[in-house]
């Protein structure tokens, strides 16, 4: 689990200083301790992601956090070691909550990175501002570049998918949840340019990189992880174990790669679609196994039917509610020009907990 | 053991430097390579459009945009403005001798080559070749029948277009240039016309003549000015006065705004995925804004040059201007948006286009005018369409409401009412403004039609097809052209 712990960059985004040091400074710099050498390495061959990294790692548990934030699991994360990542043991597991998180992490450091490009802080992109003075002539390929997407995408692959050792069915699964993370960013990221001139002609051509939010990112995995398939290996998916001659040997063998969902009824994962191999726990008792503290005590909702409603919440144990007061603005009025003046109101709330 | 890749990157020293590039730049694993490759092509979704953040759209494509924009404008503004300076500089200096005149226009045309090349590096040879052909094209022409050289320069101009757009020049290269080719061409012709006519009483000299064409405050966007106001121009050097700055800052924001609600803000105020007709409306006001952009950007090379002030009993006005966004984007008529859409340009149209082909009729001087028009600007079917269907849609409009304006005695003519106006019904009454209003519109509506095919897509930088603009047209079922075949009925009718 040495790999992954990489997200627990997230904590260092106060710390910014110490990062923009000289390369060799940067490679032994205490911050990047979580790094893999490999991913040491890379960035400190790219000045300036490590910070969008350690951005990235936010947004991803942010993200993950409010995703979650009505669910029986609630996307909690452990900054003391908790077996070796942020988000605990669940990556032990291979279950739906698992592939969500490979899914989001990946997506947020592509997204991240492809943004820091756009800002020019990252001097390795092929796009920097720097290598552009001259943006004029017949070929514009100028600031507004396209490739901040790519880069992005690429970088997150080199960074995220190193991690990934052994040749197992879990391997498999990990990679495809990362890429998937990664197609929904680098899709909805688009160029769009524009001409201007004497009557549409085109003498300046302006051209900005359509980012998506990171939210709407969230949202859409989100979708898939509601509709995600629980897969086996496909039919010769036996063969990824054969090691055999691999690398750069001449008559390797053509390994399948995909996966068949378990329920034959249903269509075979796409590109964009989460997997996963291993049924969820219920999430509702305290689970060693994966440092899950279960419901108890967390706040649900008495009225609602859906998943945050006290019934499924609690998983029958029941709640308990308290009142508790508050004081507010309240009866607010406008005078001309221009005050607003409140009143102060208490009022009684109820706070429902689960047992 | 690692069997991903042909090395290891932990093992690299600094020097293998291009091995490590290889290994971060390069794609992907084999692994993935084949994991992607077992899906087959992208599953792709219909896209989700959603508004982002203003924060994001500030930072994504309002700095950019800016920015892009700034690279190219502010060369051209120093050129302008060391213009302005030599000239200055060139009138105290040289006072007491001959005339400074030559050596101004030799810095106008070298500034006008310099600025040329920077916008378009070699393809400047299209500009300087049709400049120097139409010179000696003057020359011999007016050896033997000085009155027909506008005729001559004319025809030249209209065969060198047809020439470039169809054969010579490279598509791209041509729809980046055409601007500029079609200010020259308009001085070229004007120049030719004021020769024949006697308004011009001495042929230039090749230096004057290029200097004209080539003046640095005009030769990339415009504005279209004549030689007599080139040469009055020169010899008077206005001081430098704070309305001077005044007027430049003023149409410099106004272009930097024009240009950031055009690219940013109107796809961000109306998303993809809305009503079809919000979205031509969108479209074309991206582009009237855009065009906006480059009419203050040449208002304010103009000025910034020295140019363009109008003179009164004792006192100099810097009250130039190139468009009137305020009648276009609330137009009173149609025939007021073609008036107001390039100041210098009707200007132009009505001088030597409109009144050499009055003689003719006043239907065939209109068509002609229109004909012209769109011949300048590049001879593409899509810019000829609109052109032409403007030209019908304004006739209709004007002879309607001069009908309308004649039989109730109101004042709904096309082109707005003087204060006071000789017709029983003023502007202030009900129904005349809500007629106004229907008629405003109905502008609005046919302008939403007519400019929504000068979207951002990817012919853009060649220029749009036939087909583009058909299927965009089509796609609203021409309801605009039936519109207005309905006003034409309805006017013959009443």
């Amino acid at each position: 689990m040495k790999g992954v712990q990489w997200w627990s960059l997230a904590n260092i985004g106060q710390r910014t200083n110490d990062l923009r040091t000289s390369v060799n400074q940067l490679y032994n710099n205490p911050s990047l301790l979580p790094l893999t050498k490999r991913q040491r390495k890379l960035v400190t061959r790219n000045p300036g992601t490590i910070m969008a990294i350690a951005k990235g790692a936010k947004i991803a548990i942010d993200e993950c956090k409010h995703q979650f934030q009505s669910r029986r699991w609630n996307c909690p994360t452990f900054y003391d070691g908790h077996g070796g990542s942020v988000f605990g043991k669940i990556l032990n597991k291979g279950c739906r909550e698992t592939s969500f998180i490979y899914a989001v992490t990946s997506a947020a450091v592509s997204h991240s990175v492809a943004r820091a490009c756009s800002e020019g802080s990252v001097h390795t992109c092929s796009c920097d501002y720097e290598h552009n003075k001259v943006p004029v002539g017949k070929d514009w390929e100028w600031s507004g570049c396209s490739d901040n997407a790519r880069y992005g995408h690429r970088f997150s692959r080199r960074f995220v998918d190193v991690i990934e050792k052994g040749r197992d069915f879990r391997y498999m699964m990990n990679l495809h949840n990362n890429e998937a993370g990664r197609v929904h960013v680098s899709t909805g990221m688009k160029q769009e340019c524009k001409c201007h001139g004497m009557s549409g002609s085109c003498t300046i051509k302006t051209c900005w990189m359509r980012l998506p939010t990171f939210r709407t990112v969230g949202n859409l995995l989100k979708d898939r992880f509601d509709g995600a398939s629980r897969v086996l290996p496909g039919n010769d998916g036996n063969s990824i174990l054969d090691k055999g001659n691999a690398g750069r040997a001449v008559g390797r063998k053509k390994r399948r790669f995909n996966f068949s969902p378990v329920n034959p009824n249903h269509k075979r994962p796409g590109r964009r679609d989460l997997v996963y191999f291993e049924n969820s726990p219920t999430f509702c008792e305290k689970e060693n196994v994966i440092g899950f503290e279960g419901t108890s005590g967390r706040e649900c909702n008495a009225t609602s039917l859906g998943v945050q409603g006290c019934d499924l919440m609690c998983c029958g144990r029941g709640h308990k509610s308290e009142t508790y007061t508050v004081r507010e603005r309240c009866h607010c009025t406008f005078h001309w020009c221009c005050q607003v003046k409140c009143e102060v109101c208490t009022r009684l709330k109820v706070k429902h907990t689960c047992l | 053991m690692d069997d991903m890749l042909d090395f290891d990157p932990d093992q690299l020293d600094d020097s293998d430097y291009e091995l490590l590039q290889q290994y971060l730049q390069g794609e992907y694993s084999p692994e993935l390579a084949e994991l992607l490759e077992s899906y087959g092509g992208y599953d792709d979704d219909s896209d989700v459009y959603e508004r982002i953040p203003i924060r994001n759209l500030y930072e994504n494509c309002v700095i950019p945009t800016a920015s892009q924009a700034m690279s190219h404008v502010i060369p051209l503004f120093m050129f302008c403005v060391s213009f302005r300076i030599i000239c200055l500089l060139a009138h105290t200096v040289f006072k007491d001798y001959a005339s400074p005149l030559k050596f101004l226009h030799f810095v106008s045309c070298v500034f006008g080559l310099m600025i040329l090349y920077r916008f378009f590096e070699f393809a400047l040879v299209y500009i300087i070749a049709s400049l120097i052909a139409t010179y000696i094209i003057v020359l011999l022409t007016s050896q033997f029948s000085r009155p027909q050289v506008g005729i001559f320069v004319s025809v030249f101009i209209a065969s060198y277009i047809l020439m470039c757009e169809l054969i010579i020049v490279d598509g791209k290269i041509w729809h980046s240039m055409r601007g500029a080719q079609m200010i020259l061409s308009m001085k070229l012709i004007s120049l030719g016309f004021d020769w024949s006519s006697g308004a011009i009483e001495r042929l230039p000299s090749i230096l004057e003549f290029s200097g004209y064409c080539l003046h640095v405050g005009s030769v990339i966007f415009g504005p279209w000015f004549s030689y007599k106001d080139y040469i009055s121009g020169l010899q008077e050097n206005k001081p430098l006065c704070k309305w001077w700055i005044i007027k430049v800052l003023f149409s410099c924001s106004l272009a930097v705004l024009c240009l950031i609600y055009s690219t940013c803000f109107t796809s961000w105020l109306i998303i993809q995925g809305s009503f079809s007709w919000l979205l031509a409306y969108r479209d074309a006001q991206s582009f009237r804004f855009s065009h906006y952009f480059v009419s203050f950007l040449s208002e304010a090379t103009h000025v910034l040059s020295g140019f363009g002030y109008t003179q009164t009993a004792d006192s100099v006005k810097w009250d130039y201007s190139v468009v009137r966004p305020d009648k276009i984007e609330i137009p009173h008529s149609l025939v007021e948006v073609v008036t107001n859409w390039n100041l210098p340009m009707h200007t132009w149209l009505k001088t030597y286009v409109f009144k050499t082909a009055r003689p003719l009729g006043n239907f065939v001087a209109v068509l002609l005018t229109y004909g012209a028009s769109s011949l300048l600007h590049g001879l593409n079917f899509q810019l000829a369409a609109v052109l032409l269907s403007l030209g019908f849609y304004s006739y209709i409009e004007f002879m309607l409401r001069l009908k309308l304006a004649s039989s109730f005695d109101a004042c709904i003519l096309a082109k707005r009412c003087k204060e006071k106006c000789d017709h029983k019904y003023q502007i202030m009454n009900p129904f005349v403004m809500l007629t106004n209003l229907s008629f405003v519109l109905l502008s609005m509506f046919h302008l939403a039609y007519l400019g929504l095919m000068f979207d951002n897509s990817s012919d853009e930088e060649m220029g749009y097809t036939m087909s583009h603009t058909l299927s965009k047209w089509s796609q609203l079922n021409y309801a605009s052209h039936w519109v207005a075949v309905g006003t034409f009925l309805f006017y013959i009718v009443i």
